[in-house]
């Protein structure tokens, strides 16, 4: 299945419980990367979560820019605590594919 | 301190309800964040225009307006400086020049700046500003010139700058980055790097004693506060141009609102010190005189560092005094017999030893010194205690101490709450006046009346023209007096040795029986173009409050105006956060108010509320009231005169 095409988990969006705190490399837990993800990217660009879509592309989120491509990385790297494949953190165009991305990072695949 | 919800998220959610619902939770917030990044974030969250705006105009915080200039990429500065200056009581207005643009925009007229005309214009370089001017950097020869001409560059770039955007201007040490110098394989080659950039950086230290309104700072300080790291990471250095590590970059930050909080008059004056397991180890009323712990082994030695701390303060101008719970008779002989005291009873200016709460002691503590309480820095080793203070006196500084008191000095003073510019004579007199000044106030408890007791002073008041001796003082009596302050107007010590045509700076100094009470007030005056004169700004140390200098400077300024000639004299008051006692001022000296129309506008007020609310006074110089009989004055014919 492509991962484009996974939804989030809207429950656990809508619950309040926003902070699933730093993730733990031993017991995956691919739902809280996808709402960190967005959580982070709603963040620093201050929209609405609720908007954020995984086919939402980067491009088309008010603010974005290359200072705050550069401030998502660090943010990113700190949340996962790993490093993130530059080249495909740069190429990553939507949120889905940046959440592949983080995904992929964290399961040491990337 | 444990949190339900993160400080960032809690910010982000008070910011949807209007940040000015609670400055003051916002600054405690801030306080929390240590991470460079959530500060980061947290600073781009309050310079959003929404942010900005609904801070504006909030009690306790300042306007500023602050230029930041690179040879790198310092995109993360202006949120982490914005974090940083709410945290300590200043909304700052930010704008940078472009990447690597720091000579070329000063050198073509400051075409992005000029128009922000910035209180504080900081330049942040890297070493690639020097390697730039070297063709080939294994020419020790070439990298010793370049860093010999650096300073003497560095110099006139910054008259330049201060020529074309005024305020103050903040340079800094260069580092030389870890790859720079391993290029190099000989150590006697990189011995000559190292030393020829010692000496530049020894030299663009120098800058600062060398101009006017210039601050050098030490990039090896500023590092030291941030846990040694001076450089990001290699890969941000080539995806970004970024050379600095956020850490550096948050301590710059702080190191930067600590410069624009002297400036503009916000600087901390009093020391409030605990004193069980603070000041001293152990607890006097439980453990007894012999029994306290102060110098020998540890954690002696770190209360007595603490207590020297204090003492060094105290040197420059520091009050200390002392709010403990305790018995007072019991706190003032173990103060006075101890031997391990560093400190001793004239140390303190004020003590306020007893079983009551001590948010209450503390606010009694502002009104006998007669200072704002948010020029106090308290200091507690007690979680409780400073609890209890931020919730009751949030305007009171809190210091949170490290668990360890071990840390107490290191911790206190690298916070940097009572940074001035420039120290003067009178920062130095300081502990000294406030001594003076708890005589005198046993001899007002003793006299009959209060005018008998004003005649016992003999005060004496000279006024004295702005001169090369005075004008730092002068200056800083603009930018650090915030109560009798009746337009919030600051000047410079440039503004104040270079005066535009037709204005004069003047300064008074008050001396009686118990000593000279050294500069209390200043004075900015100008000419109107019909030969009016006009009160640009007048400001009196709060030392000096109720006893009438006030009244004889207006009456000595008026009669001066009159004797030569001038038809009326002008005057503004221009309410800001703490000068609302003094808001009838020119209306109970005789002056009238005087239409908006009937004043020259144009004047460039300082607008610390954001609104013009500004009331203009006239004086039309008929009816002058005498100065007060218990004041002489020498001179006083020729006391003032605008040209």
């Amino acid at each position: 299945m492509p991962i484009d095409s996974e939804r989030l988990d809207s429950e656990r969006l809508d619950s309040g419980t926003l902070d699933p705190g730093p993730l733990d490399p031993e017991r995956l837990d691919y739902d809280a990367v996808a709402v960190n993800v967005t959580r982070i990217v709603a963040d620093l660009l201050e929209v609405d979560e609720a908007g954020l879509t995984p086919a939402t592309l980067l491009a088309d989120i008010e603010g974005w820019d290359s200072v705050n491509q550069m401030r998502l990385l660090l943010h990113l790297e700190r949340d996962l605590a790993a490093s993130l494949d530059y080249d495909r953190f740069l190429s990553a165009a939507s949120l889905g594919q940046l959440t592949s991305l983080a995904r992929h990072t964290m399961a040491g695949l990337a | 301190m444990t949190h339900a919800v993160p400080p960032l998220a809690e910010l982000r959610a008070l910011k949807r309800e209007g940040l000015a619902r609670d400055p003051g939770r916002t600054r405690a917030l801030l306080g929390e964040l240590v991470d460079p990044l959530d500060l980061e974030a947290a600073g781009a969250l309050l310079s959003a225009p929404t942010a900005h705006e609904q801070l504006s105009g909030v009690p306790g915080l300042t306007g500023g307006r602050v230029a930041l200039l690179g040879s790198s990429t310092l995109h993360q500065l202006p949120h982490l400086l914005t974090a940083a200056m709410v945290r300590d009581g200043i909304l700052p207005d930010v704008r940078s020049a472009g990447f690597d643009q720091w000579q070329w925009e000063i050198m073509s007229g400051a075409p992005e700046l000029k128009d922000h005309r910035p209180d504080l214009t900081a330049l942040l370089l890297d070493d690639h500003a020097l390697y730039g001017r070297i063709a080939d950097p294994l020419d020790i020869d070439a990298v010793e010139a370049a860093c010999a001409a650096f300073p003497g560059t560095l110099r006139e770039w910054t008259a330049a700058c201060h020529e074309l955007l005024g305020g103050l201007t903040v340079l800094c040490t260069v580092p030389l980055s870890p790859l720079s110098r391993d290029r190099i394989v000989d150590y006697r080659t990189k011995a000559r790097l190292d030393a020829a950039w010692y000496r530049m950086n020894a030299e663009i230290l120098d800058i600062g004693g060398a101009l006017p309104a210039t601050v050098v700072l030490s990039y090896t300080g500023i590092a030291a506060h941030a846990g040694g790291t001076v450089f990001g990471s290699h890969r941000m250095r080539h995806i970004a141009g970024q050379v600095y590590a956020p850490e550096f970059l948050r301590a710059y930050a702080d190191e930067l609102s600590r410069v624009a909080r002297a400036q503009l008059g916000g600087a901390k004056k009093c020391l409030v010190l605990d004193l069980d397991d603070t000041l001293w180890g152990g607890i006097l009323g439980d453990d007894g005189l012999a029994a306290l712990r102060i110098g020998g082994a540890y954690p002696g030695s770190a209360h007595q560092e603490l207590q020297e701390l204090a003492r060094d303060l105290a040197a420059q101008g520091v009050v200390l005094a002392i709010a403990s719970k305790n018995d007072d008779d019991t706190v003032r002989e173990a103060v006075a017999t101890h031997p391990d005291m560093v400190l001793s009873p004239s140390s303190f200016a004020a003590v306020r030893a007893n079983w009551a709460p001590k948010p209450g002691n503390v606010r009694e503590l502002a009104t006998e010194l007669n200072l704002g309480r948010d020029a106090l820095v308290f200091v507690d080793d007690s979680p409780v205690e400073r609890g209890l203070m931020r919730r009751a006196l949030p305007e009171v500084t809190t210091v949170e101490l490290p668990p360890d008191a071990a840390g107490f000095a290191a911790h206190v003073a690298a916070r940097g709450d009572f940074g001035v510019l420039a120290l003067t004579g009178e920062d130095r007199d300081r502990a000294r006046l406030y001594q003076a000044g708890a005589r005198r106030a046993e001899a007002r408890d003793n006299a009959a009346d209060l005018e008998e007791y004003l005649q016992d002073l003999g005060s004496r008041l000279t006024v004295e023209a702005a001169g090369p001796l005075n004008t730092e003082r002068i200056s800083q009596l603009f930018g650090k007096t915030n109560q009798f302050n009746l337009t919030g107007r600051r000047f410079t010590v440039d503004d104040i040795a270079r005066p535009a045509a037709g204005a004069g700076f003047y300064a008074a100094r008050l001396t009686d029986r118990f000593g000279d009470n050294g500069l209390i007030a200043a004075l900015a005056l100008s000419a109107e173009p019909r030969g009016g004169w006009r009160i640009d700004n007048l400001v009196l140390s709060c030392r000096v409050f109720s006893r009438g200098v006030e009244d004889c400077l207006v009456a000595l300024l008026l009669r001066a105006a009159r004797r030569r000639g001038a038809p009326a004299v002008l005057a503004a008051f221009h309410p800001t956060p703490k000068n609302h006692r003094f808001a009838d001022f020119y209306l109970r000296h005789g002056f009238i108010e005087a239409a908006s129309g009937q004043v020259a506008s144009g004047q460039d007020v300082r607008q610390d509320t954001g609104q013009d609310v500004r009331q203009d006074f006239r004086h039309d110089l008929d009816d002058i009231a005498d100065p007060p009989r218990w004041i002489g004055v020498a001179e006083p014919e020729g006391a003032f005169h605008a040209h």
